[in-house]
């Protein structure tokens, strides 16, 4: 259903509908834009709670560090990680001279900050380095 | 590409009946001690050996212990969750890691992980393959047991004209952590494409739960290759193949050979985090896996923390016998026993007690 459609049921039956009515339209409407862009739903934003929802534990201190380094960035009004961020995390592991450096890559979602009635959703590349165990360095691009 | 879409605050409507409805299920999550003083969760690497400890000490002493392998990643899980009084995961938590939620790991046992397959008429410790191939095998480039590249390591063998079917783990598996470790080492391409993970995104093959359904499906499929915690292949007869280490040495995996990687290990690291795999030495299995233990710092309950410190105590001094006898190594070297027991010495209860008394 297009945008354009959507907004023209919703409003011939604005006037005849119950709120309730117009909620569960939207909603439902919500549902089958999101169908083209996975989202997922979980919500934790700390280390202890992003394992307790079950993600790869090799890659949490990523997305932990990530969760906090965008707080720092104002362009992004919104930061999400996608149902399949786990799942395509890719890391790579080197030792060399005795030290242990850790590069994870993730996939996530941002909403751009606008001034517009819609979000403007944007693929994220996300990349860590963790040297010797220490606190991961985050580095976020935008994907064109 | 960017996409357009509806504010979020419409959402949150929908979103927070989903958190009430989640929050109310949670009130049937299984509470910890149901039916055990001590219990444990995770890797199922190490679970032959746990559950034989579990048996002589729960033998020796008037407590009940239990262990669930349901996996590394399931057990950090629990852990961090605390549903449990210890962990055991093959996916070693790095300082930042158990800093984050006051965690201390150590190193419990050693132990290899094999290759099996299933290869009519091709007896056990026969099939050589060497890392190049292997990674082939799994990255789906190497199709048929009959290739040429197979059959010119392989001279004297018959090898079977038939497709080959790679089996891997389907839930977050140390022992998949452990066995990517090595292909990644081994294979550039294997690295950037697939990297190393507790879950990677396989290019083929068909998915099993757990050691024993890796086992299982191995030993039902004629043309499968698999990999698997040493212990279940024994248990399960599966056929092991040679394979080349560093030193360019095919090797069978054997209790020696784990030893000879894992005596290389320094474990000088806070975490005490050490890959053992392809390290040097021309008898040194190349994919050797670490079990860790993790438990809490600060502890909920003194008693349930004595009673674990007293099973993990009791490991060290009656288990090293236990683990050699089903081919896996306790990790019981001077420096790390100082190390561990100078943590459980300052291991409080959320009172400030010290759980061992001094």
């Amino acid at each position: 259903m297009s945008r354009k459609n959507a907004c023209h049921i919703s409003k011939s039956f604005m006037s005849k509908c119950s709120l309730v009515w117009c909620l569960a339209l939207l909603f439902c409407t919500s549902l089958v834009w999101a169908k083209g862009a996975p989202i997922t739903h979980q919500t934790a934003k700390d280390f202890k709670n992003l394992i307790i929802q079950g993600e790869r534990p090799e890659i949490v201190a990523c997305m932990a560090a990530t969760l906090q380094e965008v707080k720092n960035i104002k362009t992004y009004e919104a930061f999400r990680w996608t149902d399949g961020t786990s799942k395509t995390a890719l890391m790579h592991e080197t030792e060399m001279d005795g030290h242990l450096l850790r590069s994870i890559t993730l996939q996530a979602q941002a909403i751009l900050s606008s001034q517009s009635f819609f979000d403007l959703v944007s693929p994220i590349q996300v990349q860590c380095e963790q040297l010797d165990e220490g606190y991961p360095k985050v580095r976020i691009t935008l994907v064109q | 590409m960017q996409v357009f879409k509806f504010k979020s605050w419409l959402k949150c409507i929908c979103a927070q009946s989903l958190i009430g409805l989640m929050g109310a299920l949670s009130l049937a999550a299984p509470l910890a001690h149901a039916n055990s003083d001590i219990l444990g969760a995770g890797a199922t690497f190490a679970q032959p050996i746990i559950d034989t400890w579990l048996y002589a000490f729960q033998k020796a002493q008037p407590l009940r212990a239990e262990y669930q392998a349901v996996g590394s990643a399931e057990g950090i899980r629990r852990i961090t969750s605390r549903t449990v009084d210890f962990a055991v995961t093959d996916i070693a938590l790095t300082q930042s890691e158990l800093v984050h939620d006051d965690l201390f790991q150590y190193p419990l046992v050693v132990s290899g992980i094999t290759p099996v397959v299933n290869l009519p008429g091709v007896p056990s410790n026969s099939l050589k393959i060497t890392p190049t191939l292997l990674a082939k095998i799994m990255m789906g480039e190497l199709t048929e047991w009959d290739d040429p590249a197979l059959k010119e390591i392989n001279p004297t063998l018959s090898l079977p004209s038939m497709p080959i079917l790679v089996v891997h783990r389907q839930e977050g598996s140390g022992t998949t952590f452990t066995f990517t470790h090595y292909l990644a080492q081994v294979s550039d391409e294997w690295d950037k494409r697939f990297g190393i993970g507790s879950q990677v995104m396989w290019p083929i093959g068909m998915s099993v739960r757990g050691n024993v359904g890796m086992a299982m499906a191995v030993k039902a499929t004629p043309g499968s290759i698999g990999y698997i915690e040493y212990m279940y292949a024994k248990q399960h007869q599966l056929n092991t193949p040679l394979l080349q280490n560093a030193a360019q040495q095919f090797v069978s995996p054997s209790l020696r050979t784990f030893e000879q990687a894992a005596r290389q290990a320094q474990w000088t690291r806070p975490s005490f985090y050490q890959s053992l795999t392809n390290l040097p030495g021309p008898q040194s299995w190349p994919i050797v896996g670490v079990s860790y233990l993790i438990v809490h710092k600060l502890q909920n309950d003194l008693n349930d923390a004595r009673e674990t410190l007293k099973l993990l105590n009791w490991i060290y001094s009656n288990g090293a016998a236990l683990a050699k006898e089903q081919d896996y190594w306790l990790v019981d070297d001077e420096s790390v026993l100082t190390r561990v027991k100078s943590a459980w010495a300052q291991m409080r209860d959320t009172k400030g007690q010290l759980v061992l008394k001094p």
